[in-house]
């Protein structure tokens, strides 16, 4: 096992496609040719111990697929992912469960992430019963700790989702994926779905269990001003790659990447005055057929006739990652 | 609150106690069934008890008729068997038929369903097809089909003892594939729903999946289905008796006193063929009706 | 009297088998013209509903059970149904949340915009198209005299909604309803729809009611906001007044509990509890089981909206700490 001091996420050059072919006897007889999806291209970035890295992009940018990709959901196209050394590829295998006990994911529907035909009790148990030899009266035991921690009854257990709200739920979740103690919780949008005093309330579990128990979040989000309130470090995808990832103040004071700073001036901000500002320019475009070269140079300020030819690789530039001709190449404006 | 406080108290026991149809309608069905299933007690007569017949009592007209006694209420056949039990021993066997034929068909339908949605790819489309292939044919095609050829192959002692069998899986044959289709359907869309995920990320095992987590969220239509289907079943059943390929002559069911009365609707017999037929109605109606009211009460509303 | 809308104590009832539902309880604010009025609140707040009640598209069994919504000087919540329908698109124009549902799939966009104009105003079919292009570029629509003979599936999910204001707008109406429009949407799309939202509105003259749980988008968009709180209304004011100096123990949770760029916070203030359902909607002031500043009035009496400096919240607080100013 490696020491504490190495990431306990490592992903380097992770990606996922998904073919989006007609079907065979179409291809065949029309002569189409495979079209394939690339929702994730050649991501890489490391998460440390105890550490909250963020991931945050509008829809499409694939940051749900990288989540799916941690926690096994999709095979990898291409690419590694190791957690704590051991790569991805063990959870399949017979020491699968051993690897499983250790990442848990979050989802963002709190409505869809709990069976509705099963009681909470059993919901919050199946792991144990999944992944331990507890006996029932340890399982129920276990399952009344964990309502506590985020703040539920026991007697909650005999109830069923439905009895519960949007905030309850996404706890009763929560409850479930630290039902067997692990140490990197992946979170799809946990509290997307809520309410704004709802997600308070959540996020602000989320910070307590973070702490008490030593955990390490990978967060993803559309929502900036969530990512500001909850992240260590910050990635910013756009089209299945990641164009910035840096500490979060960094990130939010001094964003290097042009797409990284059209989108926190776009954010509607509470405190922001009503002034008008330049948006971003168009609409994200077809992943299907994305554009040459660095993927956002339709939309980009600054572009050049570089950025059309050559994908911009990862960077760095003082802590920060980005990926971008103008940075790395150091172009005046 | 007790289990059955807590049903009662539903919106699906609301929606029935204000449903006078429904309530009718399982009224009806209640007394049907406990006369036909209690018939061994309830009937008067034994009317396949040959020691009990006497061909002088034959074709008596019902009681309220200038010529009807009153041991035979609703008359007797060409051979003296009092109709009312003939009636209630025929339902029994209509009815068993008609319930054993639904219940291997949901056992059949959702297994495999519940297989083609949730493992797709190959075994999706292999089921599919030949469900789409069942279909295709009449279900009373498929049964004398079936029927035909169980006659031609097995040897004519045992045909007595295979004719339930038989007609039960002739009748389930022809009833699968809607069931698949349906639970195939919600299958995919459940399968994709974070619970499945989530049970999926903790490392549960894919059979586990379908049958602890899917399985409960996709029975939902199939109990409307089953309701409605179980009309069709006894229907299916009644024809294929009628047609002479269903039940031996020993234990008719409705359809076979149809078609046995048949013969003497015109020679002015007409109770033999026309109560039989009206039970059969009455039977078919009441299941039809419940079925009714059921899909709409099961259908999740918005409110 | 100034006011393009004016809504005073409007009330919805829901009649369910367990009893009548209060979804709206006399909710009063005005709107005018060329104002943004922002109707903020959580799920079950009931924004929605009062959108949906001013246009007259409640859902039965819902109806409104009290109160009078005036229009322009003219009361509408007892209009019969052909005298409304005449009324929406006209004088009321609305816009919804999902783009995708709010055009008919089966009709190109052209088809749409002109069946609007000329139900509303007096043109001819050839006038009619010659506004129509006209709307689809003042919404930012790039070739818009192509486009016009589009389907709205053929449109992104951001064009979509500037087709959807560009109906909205068709016939000139003097208010608009606006349901959530940008929560479907991208950020950097949601930006460019909000701006253009606000600058159409301005060189006409709407009136705006923005429906929204975002308060980021009120901030950027609303001259006054109204919370909104399990069917009542809880609190009315400039936006920055509302923003910064919240009157209403819940607009201050509320305002707490959004995370902002702006500042770091260690943790975000909690408001314990949720929403009552509307079976079970509290005595006295709805928020006081949650509230920690409660007194024994609030558990007994419904607080009206009273008057503190430039806002006005419901609140008992503002009773205790003097008169209005």
């Amino acid at each position: 096992m490696a020491n504490d001091a190495t990431p306990l996420v490592e992903v380097k050059d992770a990606a996922r496609w998904f073919d989006v072919s007609a079907p065979w006897l179409e291809r065949v007889l029309s002569g189409k040719p495979r079209i394939m999806l690339r929702a994730v291209e050649g991501v890489s970035f490391t998460i440390n111990r105890g550490e909250t890295l963020a991931l945050v992009g509008e829809s499409g940018c694939g940051k749900s697929t990288v989540a799916r990709l941690l926690v096994g959901l999709y095979p990898l196209t291409r690419g590694e992912i190791n957690i704590d050394g051991q790569p991805i590829q063990t959870l399949k295998g017979p020491q699968g469960t051993q690897l499983r006990r250790r990442l848990q994911m979050i989802f963002q529907d709190p409505f869809a992430s709990l069976n509705p035909r099963w009681r909470v009790g059993r919901i919050i148990a199946e792991p144990l019963r999944a992944h331990t030899q507890m006996t029932k009266p340890e399982q129920q035991q276990r399952v009344d700790e964990l309502l506590l921690q985020v703040g539920l009854d026991p007697a909650d257990k005999q109830r069923y989702p439905h009895q519960f709200s949007g905030g309850q739920r996404q706890r009763i979740s929560i409850a479930r994926a630290l039902a067997v103690r692990p140490e990197f919780l992946v979170c799809d949008e946990p509290t997307s779905a809520l309410d704004v005093s709802v997600q308070a309330q959540v996020l602000n579990i989320m910070k307590d269990l973070q702490r008490d128990l030593g955990l390490t979040y990978l967060f993803i989000s559309h929502n900036l001003a969530v990512v500001h309130h909850v992240a260590d470090r910050v990635g910013v995808m756009y089209l299945g790659r990641i164009v910035e990832i840096a500490q979060r103040a960094e990130l939010f004071e001094r964003p290097r990447h042009p797409y990284t700073k059209m989108l926190l001036s776009a954010i509607p901000d509470m405190d922001g005055q009503g002034a008008s500002r330049t948006p971003v320019a168009g609409e994200v475009p077809n992943p299907l057929n994305p554009p040459s070269g660095c993927t956002f140079h339709p939309r980009c300020p600054i572009a050049r006739e570089r950025c059309k030819e050559v994908a911009p690789l990862l960077s760095e530039d003082g802590g920060t990652q980005v990926a971008c001709h103008a940075v790395s190449e150091r172009w005046t404006p | 609150m007790s289990g059955w406080q807590r049903f009662w108290d539903s919106d699906v026991a609301w929606s029935w106690r204000h449903s006078p149809v429904a309530v009718l309608a399982t009224i009806v069905l209640v007394v049907l069934v406990v006369g036909s299933f209690g018939a061994s007690v309830i009937a008067p007569h034994n009317p396949f008890d040959l020691a009990t017949l006497n061909l002088l009592d034959a074709l008596k007209p019902p009681v309220w008729e200038p010529d009807g006694d009153p041991t035979y209420f609703l008359g007797t056949d060409s051979q003296g068997r009092d109709l009312l039990s003939a009636i209630m021993y025929g339902m029994q066997v209509s009815l068993m038929i008609g319930l054993a034929s639904v219940f291997l068909s949901v056992f059949l339908g959702v297994a495999l369903g519940l297989l083609a949605g949730y493992l797709g790819g190959r075994t999706d489309a292999y089921i599919m097809r030949v469900a789409d292939v069942q279909l295709s044919f009449p279900a009373i095609l498929i049964a004398l089909l079936i029927d035909g050829v169980a006659r031609a192959v097995v040897p004519n002692e045992l045909h007595e003892v295979i004719a339930f069998p038989v007609l039960v899986f002739a009748i389930s044959l022809a009833g699968w594939p809607q069931y698949a289709r349906t639970v195939r359907g919600s299958t995919m869309v459940e399968k994709n729903r974070e619970y499945v995920q989530a049970a999926r990320v903790i490392g549960i095992s894919s059979p586990v999946i379908m049958f602890r987590h899917v399985l409960p969220n996709v029975l939902g239509p199939v109990l409307v289905l089953a309701t409605v289907h179980l009309a069709t079943a006894i229907i299916t059943e009644a024809t294929l008796s009628f047609l002479g390929v269903g039940v031996p002559p020993t234990s008719p069911s409705l359809g076979t006193l149809i078609r046995i009365g048949n013969d003497f609707l015109f020679s002015g017999e007409w109770w033999i063929t026309i109560f039989p037929g009206m039970a059969l109605v009455l039977l078919v109606l009441s299941v039809n009706l419940l079925g009714d009211w059921m899909r709409d009460a099961l259908n999740p509303r918005l409110n | 009297m100034g006011h393009v809308l004016e809504i005073r104590q409007l009330s919805v009832e829901f009649p369910s088998r367990r009893g009548v539902l209060k979804a709206l309880d006399e909710v009063s604010f005005s709107i005018q013209a060329g104002e943004v009025v922002g109707v903020v609140g959580e799920s079950g707040a009931g924004k929605s509903l009062t959108g949906a009640a001013i246009i007259g598209l409640l859902e039965p069994p819902g109806r409104v059970s009290g109160g009078e919504i005036w229009l322009e000087g003219q009361r509408i919540d007892q209009l019969p149904d052909d005298q409304m329908r005449l009324l929406r698109g006209r004088k009321i124009g609305a816009i919804f949340q999902d783009p995708l549902t709010s055009l008919n799939p089966l009709y190109t966009v052209g088809q749409q915009l002109i069946e609007t104009i000329t139900t509303h105003l007096s043109l001819s079919n050839s006038q009619a198209k010659t506004r129509a292009i006209e709307l689809l570029e003042a919404t930012g629509i790039p070739a818009a005299r192509e486009r016009i003979d589009h389907y709205p599936h053929q449109f992104s999910g951001g064009m979509r909604q500037r087709v959807v204001i560009a109906l909205a707008l068709a016939a000139e109406p003097k208010l608009i309803i606006a349901d959530e429009p940008t929560t479907a949407l991208d950020v950097s799309i949601q930006a460019q729809i909000i701006e253009l939202l606000k600058r159409l509105c301005r060189e006409h003259g709407t009136a705006v009611m923005l429906i929204t749980h975002d308060m980021g988008v009120i901030a950027e968009t609303a001259n006054r906001v109204v919370v909104m709180y399990a069917g009542r209304v809880v609190e009315v004011g400039a936006v920055r007044d509302v923003i910064e100096r919240p009157q209403h123990p819940y607009t201050a949770g509320l305002m707490g509990s959004i995370p902002t760029i702006k500042r770091v916070v260690e943790r975000l203030v909690q408001i314990d509890g949720s929403m009552p359902r509307l079976n079970a909607i509290p005595s006295g002031c709805a928020f006081h089981p949650r509230c920690e500043h409660v007194m024994p009035i609030c558990r007994r009496e419904r607080p009206e909206l009273m008057v503190r400096g430039a806002s006005q919240a419901a609140c008992w607080l503002m009773a205790k700490e003097g008169t209005d100013g």
